[in-house]
């Protein structure tokens, strides 16, 4: 049984049993270029339920508080690797009912970036399907170009070494085969950041921040951050921060994101994907999390049984070994 | 009016010629993100790309937009010791003069003159909607700030030859090459443009040695642009009755089903061509302070918070809601118009794709509909998946 029928199959079953009231997975939008999350409650629904290299959704954000208004659901989701790292991080913070949840874990070997291809170009993208690690493209007035998989992947995927979920009920069809998840971090982006002087780094910053608009996507969109109403960045009285758009301030907004995501986060790199004017955004997150690897060798949503970094405190800590 | 036509490679002559007199915008591709932006001898317009990220709202409503600049000073009379004290009265008591704090307010409001081209007749279409709002149309509050620069402004629009799938104009009313809010539209024929000006402030912008009167050839080429363009509009939904039938359903269940992949950030509207809400802030610092207006939207939670504490719309289902219910309800209801002009961009750029079309067919439809199609919601028009397995 492919992946997808193994999804579909596990979702029919937990929803007729009734294991979960509704069942979270993806679907194809508008076009088959197109994968959003999907919403299944009724057992005849599952078949629309898609696995493909477009599955990109971190679908733990919609467990998030005030995100559905359904706080006493049973609820099924799938979860690849990184996915089931932020939704152990929200675990370890008891932000979700681990007794209210079904996850299906789903291997992953990595998945294609659709705004790379975007950029190929300047015509819409309609479907996009993988076979044998080559991409085929087609767009609205029917050209079709085929590329390497291997070239468009999603950032997040060429450094991952959780290609199987860390925390699953049940996981949709065999393993992916995976290289050692212990094995130090790969932080290639982050040293390149790291390199630049002073005053690159801040001509770079603001650059990649001028063309934010704060529409709040990225921190909407991120799985760990759920203030809503009560951000710190949406404080107008005091206006503790500057709701001017301007380079500088939406630099200092999304550093109130960074630090409040910091042990939390682990690059999943859903406000990347979310940003609708593609900034760079989980560079300052990978930077954060490089610094807490190199300070306390942990990483965020790594192990279910681990206390997150900022909320223990051990002597070493302050003393050195 | 005559048309006219500019060959490709005078374009940069003409834009050149515009800068002149005025800030030129253009769309304009960074890092292959298409914006629009200010335009210089030497940077590349980008027409190839259909439309912009975002609508070129931006600068006739900028997204942070000063009103005025204030500040505090505290006047304490100086008393001379020595001189008789001025007031005093006969008893020699002194009414003490007391210190008195003197705010001082300058008024903010710049409107340098502007053309923008390369815009879509959508984009212009996006200006005209909200004219209403900011106009003072039916006696509510007229806007200086945005009609100084819409005063300022020349809108260059392009037709757009090559309509995408998310497109859907011609169904509220619009045209691929549609003149609404046009000073002059530009249509990409072999070689060149046919440019027709439609206004004086378009005949006064394309008033340009290197335009010349466009061939017989070339205006029906022009004609054939836009009418094979116009067919190719998708018609995803009947706007006849959308209204009356979003009042209808506005209870409805399929609201929610609709709204549950919806991360309610603001994507949609800071993209949008006619989103047009804003907040009021004052930021001071020691004596010195600025109020300014900043973007806001409705699907921000404190968009609608109380004083009280009270947020009538403190969940994700009302807030959304409200966005389509003003756009195709409430907005026709006080402004006689619809605050929608079909280019697509909201679903282009959500996050999780939200489909305006799909909820305007949902809760557009007649009551009693919804029930059977708020299923299909989540499961209806799903093409075949067979050979995407990863």
């Amino acid at each position: 049984m492919s992946r997808q029928d193994e999804i579909r199959e596990l979702a029919r079953v937990a929803l007729s049993t009734g294991r979960v009231d509704y069942f979270i997975g993806w679907r194809e939008a508008y076009n088959p270029s197109e994968v959003v999350p999907a919403f299944v409650d009724e057992p005849d629904s599952v078949d629309q339920l898609v696995w493909n290299d477009l599955c990109a959704h971190n679908l733990t954000t919609f467990l998030k508080r005030k995100m559905n208004d359904r706080p006493n659901a049973k609820v099924g989701i799938c979860v690849k690797g990184c996915d089931s790292r932020t939704l152990v991080a929200l675990m370890q913070e008891n932000l979700v009912d681990r007794e209210r949840l079904y996850v299906v874990g789903v291997p992953c070997d990595g998945l294609v970036d659709r705004r790379k291809l975007e950029k190929e170009f300047s015509d819409e993208i309609i479907d996009i399907t993988t076979s044998n690690g080559t991409v085929s493209v087609t767009t609205h007035q029917g050209l079709t170009r085929d590329f390497p998989k291997a070239d468009y992947l999603l950032a997040a995927c060429g450094w991952c070494r959780y290609k199987n979920a860390v925390y699953a009920d049940d996981v949709a069809g065999p393993p992916a085969e995976e290289a050692d998840r212990h094995a130090k971090p790969v932080w290639t982006d982050v040293e390149a950041f790291e390199a630049l002087s002073d005053g690159e780094r801040d001509a770079m910053l603001e650059e990649i921040f001028a063309t934010c608009i704060r529409c709040f996507a990225c921190i909407n969109v991120c799985p760990v951050c759920y203030c809503w109403d009560q951000c710190v960045n949406r404080s107008r009285r005091p206006e503790l921060v500057s709701q001017k758009v301007d380079a500088k301030g939406n630099l200092v907004f999304q550093m109130v994101h960074m630090l409040h995501v910091a042990g939390r986060c682990p690059s999943c790199g859903a406000c990347d994907r979310a940003c609708p004017v593609e900034i760079p955004l989980s560079l300052l997150h990978r930077k954060m999390n490089k610094e807490i690897y190199d300070m306390f060798e942990f990483e965020p949503g790594a192990k279910l049984d681990e206390m997150p970094v900022f909320q223990c405190f051990k002597i070493e800590d302050a003393f050195g070994d | 009016m005559t048309i006219k036509y500019l060959a490709q490679d005078q374009l940069a002559a003409f834009l050149a010629h515009l800068a002149e007199r005025a800030r030129v915008v253009a769309p304009i591709s960074e890092d292959g993100v298409v914006l629009f932006r200010n335009w210089e001898p030497g940077r590349q317009v980008d027409l190839e790309v259909l439309l912009a990220k975002q609508a070129p709202k931006e600068f006739m409503f900028p997204q942070t937009e000063e009103y005025l600049k204030f500040s505090y000073r505290m006047d304490t009379p100086v008393v001379d010791e020595s001189a008789p004290p001025a007031g005093a009265s006969d008893d020699g008591q002194v009414e003490a003069a007391l210190p008195h704090e003197v705010i001082e307010v300058q008024a903010e409001n710049a409107a340098p003159a502007q053309i923008i081209f390369g815009l879509r007749p959508c984009d212009a279409r996006g200006f005209v909607q909200m004219d209403q709002v900011f106009g003072g149309y039916g006696g509510f509050y007229f806007d200086p700030l945005y009609n100084a620069k819409r005063e300022a402004t020349t809108l260059l629009a392009v037709t757009c030859r090559d309509p995408r799938s998310t497109c859907f104009c011609t169904a509220i009313g619009g045209c691929p090459a549609g003149h609404e809010g046009v000073d002059a539209l530009f249509t990409q024929v072999d070689g060149g443009f046919t440019v027709e000006p439609l206004t004086e402030k378009g005949e006064a912008a394309t008033d340009f040695a290197a335009l010349r009167d466009a061939s017989e050839g070339e205006a029906a080429e022009a004609a054939e642009v836009k009418v094979q363009a116009t067919t190719r509009v998708d018609v995803p939904f009947e706007i006849d009755g959308v209204r009356d039938n979003l009042k209808a359903n506005f209870e409805g269940t399929s609201w929610q089903d609709l709204c549950l992949r919806c991360i309610s950030c603001g994507t949609c509207t800071y993209v949008c061509p006619s989103c047009y809400c804003f907040s009021v802030n004052d930021s001071l610092v020691e004596t010195k302070g600025e109020r300014y207006r900043v973007w806001d939207n409705c699907f921000n939670p404190t968009y609608t918070l109380e004083t009280s504490g009270h947020n009538p719309r403190e969940k994700k289902v009302n807030r959304f809601r409200n966005r389509f219910s003003h756009k195709f309800w409430y907005y026709q209801d006080k402004y006689d118009s619809l605050l929608c002009s079909g280019c697509g961009r909201c679903i282009m750029h959500c996050p999780t794709r939200i489909d305006i079309r799909e909820v305007l067919r949902v809760m557009g439809a007649p009551a009693g509909v919804p029930e059977a199609a708020g299923a299909a919601s989540n499961s209806a028009e799903l093409p075949a998946t067979d050979g995407k397995e990863a």
